[in-house]
């Protein structure tokens, strides 16, 4: 691993808001998993618990973070880790220290794209021991756990190809609030293109595949057709923002 | 003096151009559900809201997150944004003090809060009458009560976000913290609501909107209003005491 890259993993890894959050989701999925069952919050939340509970519980608690709330947190850390160090001047630094900019910008999108992944894991995790702790054994049915763990696998693609475009808008705006501002747009879009019925702008739109995948296909199994088709666009999602990326902070006039 | 300083804090609002694309956006928020709603007539989720229920659930979508983090947002660029850029300190070089400076900030945020609050009002009751006519009076007197209700929990909240961003070093944290809190703060209102609401004057942004088909009964009102007053007073002293040690 390259020095600069385990630089920056550093420090992410110091940022003490990430693990403030992962503890406030540890709560929030505790309780979801010991109070939601109650007759009173079945009734005020709309949930059917035959149906969220045991082997489907790390399923239905998935789309607590995959989706806003997890892209917010994450466009307001990757802010923080390219925004705010630009505006510190600290963004160049190791281009004074012999470092190439494509160098310096791949430590940094690999960076970023293992702790979107490390984030899902951590969620995954969180949501297999509370249900584990409700429920004990009961939540291992393994066709159920295989689906959710494919489904775990494919947000984790998901949560890579957001953090690219959050990257590349960084480097695009270079500030803070522009980068916010579109990251809101893009999540009252994602959800205004999941709700109407517009077949060609749904077939290209990233975010549509999760939704179809979270929401559509909540507990089921995802047709493989949609499954392959997905991933591609995705990865050329992907493929776009980093080349994008890498274009830009070629340009780039520190 | 501290209209002086009042003037220039909204000079330097009115160039922020997210201000204007937050207009922009409630706008879209609130067509889009206008539109969901008198499509969804059977479907009681969003049916439910058609009609004289439909400012309800404008102002529910706008305090539930966006609105929000928004307001989080301003008092970020408005305090941590200017600590990081060295521009905070600026006017304490022309022998305003720290008072002043601070209750400037302050009344400019609560007055970006009215106004955002007002227009999407005005704009969720426009969309209504446009949709569903004079049915949009029906239950105005429940609303008009929500929304003047709802003034308190938001002076409060604002007076938290100072508190929040005077503590807060940069943009990026202050949005961190206040999407953690308010998640903390969701979580806990929908399981702990009953205990909540001795305490914690968030809950009654939730209470005083209806969420979840919370009714608004006297004892709400009454509790809700002492909670949010007893809060902003200890607000007041928390921001009075973080100014005077602060090192700028």
């Amino acid at each position: 691993m390259e020095p600069l890259t385990r630089l920056y993993r550093k420090e992410i890894g110091r940022q003490k808001l990430i693990y403030i959050f992962f503890a406030c989701f540890f709560t929030a999925s505790f309780f979801y998993a010991f109070l939601i069952s109650t007759p009173q919050m079945e009734e005020m939340l709309n949930i059917n618990m035959g149906m969220v509970g045991r082997k489907n519980f790390p399923e239905f608690m998935m789309r607590f973070y995959v989706g806003t709330v997890g892209i917010l947190f994450h466009v307001f850390l990757l802010t923080l880790f390219i925004c705010e160090e630009d505006r510190n001047k600290m963004f160049y630094q190791p281009l004074l220290h012999g470092a190439s900019r494509s160098g310096m910008i791949r430590s940094k999108v690999s960076a970023a794209v293992l702790m979107s992944m490390i984030f899902v894991f951590l969620t995954a995790v969180i949501n297999y021991l509370t249900a584990f702790m409700r429920w004990g054994c009961e939540i291992f049915e393994w066709s159920a756990v295989i689906r959710t763990v494919i489904k775990y696998l494919l947000s984790g693609l998901y949560m890579a190809v957001i953090t690219l475009g959050i990257i590349a808008l960084c480097i695009y705006t270079r500030s803070t609030w522009k980068t916010i501002f579109f990251v809101v747009v893009y999540l009252l879009v994602d959800q205004f293109v999941y709700g109407v019925d517009i077949a060609f702008l749904q077939k290209i739109w990233v975010g549509y595949y999760l939704n179809r995948w979270t929401f559509t296909y909540e507990y089921q199994k995802v047709p493989p057709g949609e499954l392959l088709t997905g991933i591609f666009v995705m990865a050329l999602y992907g493929i776009a923002f980093f080349w994008l990326s890498l274009i830009r902070t070629q340009k780039i006039d520190f | 003096m501290i209209n002086r300083l009042i003037q220039i804090q909204f000079a330097r609002l009115k160039r922020q151009k997210i201000l204007y694309l937050f207009f922009v956006v409630m706008t879209g928020i609130i067509i889009s559900n206008g539109i969901q709603c008198a499509g969804g007539l059977d479907d009681h989720g969003m049916g439910y809201y058609a009609g004289g229920k439909f400012p309800t659930m404008c102002m529910q979508s706008y305090i539930d997150i966006v609105g929000t983090l928004f307001l989080g947002f301003i008092s970020a660029v408005l305090i941590c944004g200017e600590k990081a850029s060295g521009m905070f300190a600026q006017p304490l070089l022309n022998g305003v003090s720290k008072k002043q400076l601070l209750t400037a900030k302050t009344v400019s945020i609560f007055t970006v809060a009215l106004v955002c609050f007002l227009f999407v009002a005005a704009a969720s009751i426009g969309t209504g009458f446009f949709l569903w006519g004079t049915h949009i009076f029906d239950q105005a007197q429940d609303y008009l009560l929500q929304m003047l209700l709802l003034l308190f929990p938001q002076t409060t909240m604002v007076l938290f976000f100072v508190l929040l961003a005077l503590y807060m070093s940069n943009i990026s944290g202050m949005m961190c913290a206040s999407l953690i809190i308010l998640l903390v703060n969701n979580l806990f209102s929908q399981f702990f609501g009953r205990y909540l609401s001795f305490v914690d004057f968030m809950y009654y942004l939730y209470a005083f909107s209806g969420y979840n088909g919370m009714e608004v009964t006297e004892k709400v009102i009454v509790s809700g209003i002492t909670v949010n007053i007893v809060t902003g007073i200890i607000l007041v002293y928390g921001i009075r005491r973080r100014a005077k040690n602060m090192i700028i």
